[in-house]
């Protein structure tokens, strides 16, 4: 046999391999075919395709499917905010009225102000350090600052600044709320932009031991309540609590704080 | 072989209302009452709740939320002390029945080391017991309010006969330390119900269901090695009786319950004497010219123990509850002493670890010095990146948390920390199982087999 038919003959076998594969194939996929709705994809097209989790499924996918099946809501994903949530509606032949895009907000201002009771060696997880002993810092309400909301985005838009606390880059976040259900003590809450006073304390303890364990904690001294000129402000359970509905964001109360507590945001 | 009692009675006592699992009991006496000793302070309505009881005669200062040794702020009952032996009346109980023990037991507020009620551990919700066991391997429980190794001996028999009848249990042992030579000669030769007892040696295969035969006896005592760890008990039932318990069961569910020698000594003067449990006896390690162990009442700070007994080193070091190894080291020396505590201990500042964990070299240390044959280092790796799913495949609950892996680590990982947040975690999930299905959620009950 010279080398000539052999080539001839193996690429003939190959091909003709080839070919009946490819045919089975085709058969095959006919056949066989899974019905799937083209919606689906069509949604998955538009979703942003992190497969993050922060919707409470198992990923874009999943939860393009249960938009089609109705057991998830169009405005489910948190990421892709009220852009996405329009399409999907567009596509499901629903209305979606803008909301106002929420940010978490560190409800803290202890940090470096906050006394560390004791001096903790070991892992640097918030959870673990809750573990011990409530965590070393003074104040049972007060943020730790070992970054388990830092690990818990999955978009790194949160840091630990110098003082102990978390920042969040609001350029990069999305909203997605992982760090406010990973953080311990639920330092993190979501707040809007047009909400500009708020109380950074969360410790429902009395005066006199928040400060002892920290410089800047609400004391309860109800200065802010007799100030509001609109009745915003009431101290309940040693914590003062402002009713957004009502602050005109005057900031009499950010000045007359004696604990500097209150934060005026988004000063021009 | 008797404990010493304080020699200064404290200023102050402060009795947590909250000294075992579960919830907390409901103060029943008000700022400004006077109390007696053996004086019911706390009750629960609750069947797994446990009376708390004064120690001392005094004046209620406050009721207020005070350190607990294990880390939490808890209610507590503070109590000003004034010098007097007055005491309520203590009733002996003749030829109580089962159902009058367990209630003994609840009213007497007898709580096991390990924070498990006594009679949450011999009657559990729908399970039988038919075997007891009494723990007396660690010898910081070994010291009791005992004149003679005879009547250690006895002591601890009767109490084992009473555990045995409130829990309606047909079996009985007691497990010794085979190096403790002491427990083991108090025991040895002693007659009790006119047979000559015999201390056993648990030896390969050789477990308590061989000696009951050997011996022709229900009530046994033997003596294997030593086991340290916060969760040994169900090492423990395998090793003592050969039934292996199943992951995320207790020893219940094997019909086996584990006693100590506090709780069984606790019952035998509660029938006997009719006292409450108020005092118990601890043990002290780290300090100068101090006595091994010593009674005290429940409730005394750390700092008027360790006043009593010596005071201070000239520097200062870090105070542990419990042992080194696995106890919860203190930030104030104002935390009571409570029915969980069973040692004090205090670390010099040369002996304090301040290392920084870093990379694991892989030199298995950890997997060599496991007494439960697990893989630290992966388990470690697992849970510091939160896989917890695959924690759970390397068993991870079989760990008795001894310790021993951190200690030898060289690259200093806190491995048993890492263990014990992982356990929590998966811990939670079992508690608030959400609606919504997530990948990481896979975890169920293996009780019944997996």
């Amino acid at each position: 046999m010279n080398l000539n038919t052999l080539l001839i003959q193996s690429v003939a076998i190959l091909g003709g391999l080839g070919l009946a594969v490819g045919v089975m194939l085709i058969v095959a996929s006919r056949k066989f075919k899974v019905e799937t709705n083209p919606l689906v994809d069509e949604i998955m097209s538009i979703l942003p395709g992190a497969n993050c989790g922060a919707c409470g499924y198992a990923g874009c996918s999943d939860f393009a499917q249960r938009v089609v099946d109705d057991d998830a809501p169009i405005d489910g994903c948190p990421v892709g905010g009220f852009d996405v949530a329009k399409q999907i509606g567009g596509l499901m032949g629903q209305e979606l009225t803008e909301g106002e895009r929420e940010y978490p907000f560190v409800l803290c201002n202890g940090g470096v102000n906050c006394i560390d009771r004791f001096e903790y060696v070991g892992m640097e997880d918030c959870k673990a350090v809750m573990m011990l002993s409530d965590g070393e810092k003074g104040c049972n309400f007060g943020c730790m600052g070992r970054g388990t909301c830092v690990r818990a985005c999955p978009f790194g838009a949160i840091s630990i600044g110098e003082d102990k606390l978390p920042h969040i880059n609001k350029n990069i976040c999305t909203s997605c709320g992982l760090c406010i259900s990973a953080c311990p003590n639920g330092i993190l809450v979501f707040a809007k932009e047009s909400e500009r006073v708020y109380i950074k304390c969360r410790s429902h303890d009395k005066g006199k031991d928040v400060k002892a364990a920290c410089t800047v904690g609400c004391i309860a001294c109800k200065i802010c309540e007799k100030n509001c000129p609109v009745q915003a402000i009431t101290v309940t359970d040693f914590l003062a609590e402002i009713d957004q509905s009502k602050c005109t964001a005057c900031g009499i109360c950010v000045e007359k704080c004696p604990q500097h507590t209150i934060e005026l945001r988004g000063v021009p | 072989m008797e404990s010493k009692r304080l020699s200064k009675l404290p200023e102050k006592v402060i009795i947590p209302l909250k000294q075992h699992k579960g919830i907390p009991c409901i103060p029943m006496v008000k700022k400004g009452d006077p109390v007696i000793i053996g004086q019911k302070i706390g009750d629960s309505k609750d069947n797994n709740g446990s009376s708390v009881h004064s120690s001392v005669c005094g004046e209620v200062l406050s009721i207020e939320m005070a350190p607990h040794p294990d880390g939490n702020k808890v209610l507590s009952v503070i109590i000003k002390t004034i010098e007097s032996d007055q005491t309520v009346e203590f009733i002996p109980t003749k030829d109580p029945s089962a159902n009058d023990l367990i209630e003994l037991i609840r009213s007497s507020g007898i709580v096991e080391h390990y924070g498990v009620p006594t009679q949450c551990v011999l009657r559990p919700d729908c399970k039988t017991i038919n075997t007891v066991l009494i723990n007396a391997t660690s010898s910081e429980w070994f010291g009791g309010k005992f004149s003679t190794p005879e009547e250690y001996g006895t002591q601890m028999l009767e109490a084992l006969k009473l555990l045995m009848k409130a829990a309606g249990a047909s079996k009985g042992a007691i497990v010794l330390r085979s190096d403790d030579a002491e427990s083991i000669a108090a025991f040895s030769g002693l007659r009790f119900e006119g047979k000559q007892l015999e201390v056993a040696p648990l030896i390969g295969s050789r477990r308590i269901g061989y000696y009951f035969k050997d011996q022709g006896s229900d009530i046994v005592v033997v003596s294997q090695k030593r086991i340290y760890g916060k969760r040994i008990l169900n090492f423990f039932t395998y090793n003592v009786t050969g039934k292996k318990v199943p992951v995320g069961c207790t020893p219940a569910d094997v019909g086996v319950a584990i006693c100590s020698v506090k709780s069984a000594k606790a019952l035998y003067d509660a029938v006997h004497q009719g006292k409450p449990y108020y005092e118990t006896v601890i043990s002290l390690e780290g300090l100068e010219n101090c006595p091994a162990q010593v009674l005290v009442r429940i409730g005394t700070p750390f700092k008027d123990v360790i006043e009593a007994c010596g005071g201070y080193p000239s520097e200062s070091g870090k105070l542990i509850a419990n042992g080194m190894r696995t106890g919860v080291a203190q930030y104030t020396d104002e935390v009571p002493v409570t029915k969980t505590t069973t040692r004090i201990s205090f670390q010099k500042p040369e002996d304090i670890s301040r290392d920084e964990a870093i990379a694991c070299i892989h030199c298995a240390a950890c997997v060599d010095v496991c007494p439960v044959e697990l893989l630290p280092n992966k388990i470690a790796v697992l849970a510091d990146q939160g896989r917890f799913d695959e924690c759970r495949q390397a068993h991870i609950e079989n760990c008795i948390e001894c310790g021993n892996c951190a200690i030898v680590c060289p690259s200093k990982i806190h491995i048993l920390q890492l263990i014990r947040y992982a356990k929590d975690a998966i811990e939670m999930v079992y508690e608030d199982l959400p609606q919504k299905e997530s990948s990481n959620l896979k975890l169920g009950c293996a009780c019944g087999g997996e």
